[in-house]
């Protein structure tokens, strides 16, 4: 079977163990194994069928479930502020950009990367497209939409969590037009993050087939392990995907186009702060499917229960230098990306040369991964660069 | 001579070429601006190319120029470049002298670049749409009907509606690259496009002909191919005044992609290069090129499988004309005549871009260039320049 995504991981034994025979043959080579690396715990071999499971079996439902909880909670506060006195706006203000922080942050941990649910349901374009057409959100409050049905008819880029972002830049009065409209785009995104909630459900107990063995023709595949490489394939696609519109759409292309103007760059959200925390917690979710956790070089992961990460799949399959070399560029970004909740205090170019100098730091992971990493999975790139046109 | 065979990757390094390091050469050490026009026998290629195989080697759009020899024969070298902030793919050359270059699907940015000035101008796609990868210069017929088009001309680009995955085609002023309309492409993923230079049976010069690739993409997934079931690539036929369809051609089966395009005037002839996107074994054999004469599209017949991908066309060199498609996964270029029926091929390790210049090919691959004057008559092109790698993409463009 030569289809894309679907060529069955090579069959082991389930408690293979490849990182030990890495590491044999490395010493047989003469190769110096780093000292990090000689106190990690030995790695089973997870088949893409353990890491579907541990992806949708506990990963994302968890993450769907806080999403919802933090959705429904921002819309709950927004109602009742709407409805609310005129002389609460100033003190609820502040709670209300909490509630929206809170909310896309659960959003943004859920959905980077885009998997399964979110792309079939266009999650990402339904309640966080950018950019916001602000003449569209105008023109939408005064239509005054009542229901859900009344949203379907208002053009993406005028709802979500940036028209919110906008909305409650300009001062949300109570029992205003704009409040209307507002509790109107809160609710729309509670409900889409109950669907995906709902969507995610069926798959935390779903039983991914296993791949075929090495010595089974490729066209042979069932559905069921076509599916499963199909599902593989996806997440690894989508990783990088993930990535690169972190690196490039958001942090280096509005820079790039005002380069040479006097203009500043226009970011996804209004408040820097806020765009500096949506790369941060962007960056945060990726490192969490990239690497094992310092718990889990101790006690491998366990398929159905830990995620299993990008790091871990390819200790799994032998690839000891690679998965060194794949930390150390992780770490990289690590170390220049600003921690959770901090802003650079820099300001205008020189900010601008920070995020550009960060993005390249990015880009550096995007060419490992392009030229190794998914190479090394045995995954083609629907994002690669190495494909033709 | 033989060029080269290889079995490096698609868009595999040219290496070995020189020593020093081309990626550290500002443009002042270029030589273009200096020297255009000034030497005769010059042939001159628009082009991109990147550095080196990594994602982290940077991107560019430049003239590769091909210089006769005073030993005989060729060598080619780098005589401008400008850095791109992405992959780039298609190029349309002005007439004067200008280039336009767009960024490679989904892209989101679409560059006019003076290369004897390096003047550039930029549009960055901020609308809910992307760019194929693919510009023409309409007819002076389109210009005519658009209110608002300058005097330098109308350009279309390939692009895709995000909200419906529809393709459509963005109508620009060649000068601000400002959008002017859109028209839809009546198909997904249409890919290159082309203006008939001359009526073809009831479609009126200037007619734009598009290939629609048919393969659905959404922008949350980027490149990646999904729901290929419903695969629906076509050739269209659009009036060069409003767009309107003027005929819509599909082949027999649904998973080959209408991809790459090239007409030849002399007999009335669009070649048509395409990829397959079977799940099966039926990609290797599948039909890689098809010709269509403004009625009907005739695929490819008794061709050898050549892994179901033709990665560029063009014209042939040849008095009886004909079409060669670039093979660069079968390592080949495949010789077709105008109706269709293989020739045979020519072995180029990696090739993809190719470009004719009266009765000789240009094409780029492997470990370097080549200059064909027929399916068995080949030269080797070595590079003048100290160019240590790069990558070029799949297509070249002659400037005059």
């Amino acid at each position: 079977m030569t289809q894309v995504g679907t060529k069955p991981w090579p069959a082991k034994a389930a408690q293979s163990v490849g990182r030990a025979c890495a590491l044999l043959a490395l010493a047989a080579m003469g190769g110096v194994v780093p000292l990090a690396q000689a106190a990690d715990t030995p790695m089973p071999y997870y088949t893409a069928a353990q890491a579907l499971q541990s992806l949708y079996g506990q990963h994302l439902p968890a993450r769907a479930v806080a999403f919802s909880q933090a959705a429904s909670a921002q819309d709950q506060a927004l109602a009742s502020f709407c409805a609310g006195p005129a002389s609460a706006a100033k003190t609820a203000a502040a709670e209300l950009r909490g509630q929206w922080q809170r909310s896309h942050t659960a959003w943004l941990q859920l959905s980077t990367p885009s998997v399964g649910p979110l792309v079939e349901r266009r999650s990402l374009r339904q309640i966080d497209f950018t950019p916001i057409r602000t003449a569209l959100i105008t023109r939408a409050v005064k239509k005054g939409p009542q229901t859900a049905a009344d949203m379907e008819l208002v053009g993406t880029p005028a709802k979500g969590f940036g028209a919110l972002d906008w909305l409650l830049s300009q001062g949300l009065q109570p029992a205003s037009p704009e409040c209307a409209f507002a509790v109107q785009v809160a609710k729309a995104i509670s409900a889409e993050a109950q669907s995906l909630q709902a969507a995610l459900e069926p798959l935390r107990s779903k039983t991914w087939s296993v791949e075929g063995s090495e010595s089974e023709p490729e066209d042979v595949a069932s559905p069921g392990a076509k599916e499963t490489g199909a599902a593989i394939e996806e997440w690894v696609n989508q990783w990088l995907g993930g990535l690169e519109r972190l690196r490039w759409a958001q942090m280096e292309k509005p820079v790039k186009v005002v380069e040479g103007s006097s203009k500043a760059p226009a970011f996804a959200r209004i408040a820097m702060a806020d765009n500096w925390r949506e790369w941060q917690t962007q960056w945060q979710a990726l490192h969490a499917q990239a690497l094992l956790t310092p718990a889990q070089r101790q006690q491998p992961p366990v398929p159905g229960k830990d995620l299993i990460s990008i790091e871990a799949l390819l200790l799994s399959k032998g690839h000891i230098a690679l998965a060194q070399r794949w930390r150390e560029a992780i770490g990289v970004v690590d170390a220049a990306m600003p921690a959770l909740g901090t802003v650079p205090a820099k300001e205008g170019a020189q900010a601008n040369s920070e995020i550009l100098a960060l993005a390249t730091q990015l880009k550096g992971i995007t060419a490992l991964y392009q030229a190794e990493v998914a190479p090394a999975l045995d995954i083609p790139l629907g994002f690669s660069d190495s494909d033709g046109d | 001579m033989t060029v080269l065979s290889t079995s490096l990757p698609r868009r595999a390094l040219l290496r070995g070429l020189g020593a020093s390091a081309m990626g550290a050469l500002g443009l002042a050490e270029l030589s273009f601006a200096k020297e255009a026009g000034s030497t005769a026998g010059v042939t001159r290629l628009a082009a991109v190319w990147r550095d080196g195989p990594s994602a982290m080697a940077q991107d560019w759009a430049g003239v590769l120029e091909v210089l006769p020899q005073a030993s005989g024969g060729y060598a080619w070298r780098m005589a401008a470049r400008t850095p791109l902030p992405t992959r780039g793919h298609g190029v349309q050359t002005l007439p004067d002298g200008q280039l336009v270059f767009v960024a490679r699907r989904p892209g989101d940015w679409l560059l006019r670049w003076q290369p004897q000035t390096d003047a550039l101008q930029w549009a960055w796609m901020q609308e809910d749409r992307c760019f194929n990868g693919h510009v023409a210069l309409a007819a002076p017929a389109t210009a005519r009907a658009q209110s608002g088009a300058g005097r330098s001309g109308i350009l279309f680009t390939t692009e895709t509606d995000l909200e419906d995955s529809q393709g459509c085609i963005g109508l620009r002023d060649a000068a601000s690259l400002e959008k002017l309309a859109e028209w839809r492409s009546h198909g997904m993923d249409p890919h290159e496009l082309l203006v008939l230079p001359a009526a073809l049976g009831k479609l009126p010069a200037g007619t734009l002909v598009v290939a629609n690739g048919g393969i659905p993409t959404q922008s949350e997934t980027g490149r990646s191919k999904k729901w290929l079931d419903s695969m629906d690539p076509s050739l269209v036929a659009l009036h060069p005044a409003d767009g309107r369809l003027l005929g819509r051609w599909k082949l027999p089966d649904p998973r080959l992609s209408i991809r790459h395009l090239a007409w030849d005037a002399a007999r009335q002839r669009l070649g048509i290069a395409l990829q397959a996107e079977h799940d099966d074994a039926r990609r290797d054999s599948a039909p890689i090129f098809a010709v269509w004469d403004g009625q009907r599209l005739q695929l490819a017949q008794d061709q050898p499988p050549l892994a179901g991908y033709g990665g560029s066309v063009e014209c042939a060199p040849l008095a009886q004309g004909g079409f060669v498609v670039s093979c660069p996964k079968s390592d080949c270029m495949a010789w077709f005549d105008a109706q269709a029926r293989y020739l045979g091929s020519s072995p180029q390790g990696d090739v993809c871009p190719v470009a004719r210049d009266g009765a000789r090919l240009w094409a780029g691959g492997g470990h370097g260039v080549a200059e064909r004057t027929s399916r068995s008559s080949d030269q080797a092109v070595p590079a003048l320049d100290t160019v240590t790698g790069l990558m070029f993409d799949n297509h070249w463009r002659l400037m005059g």
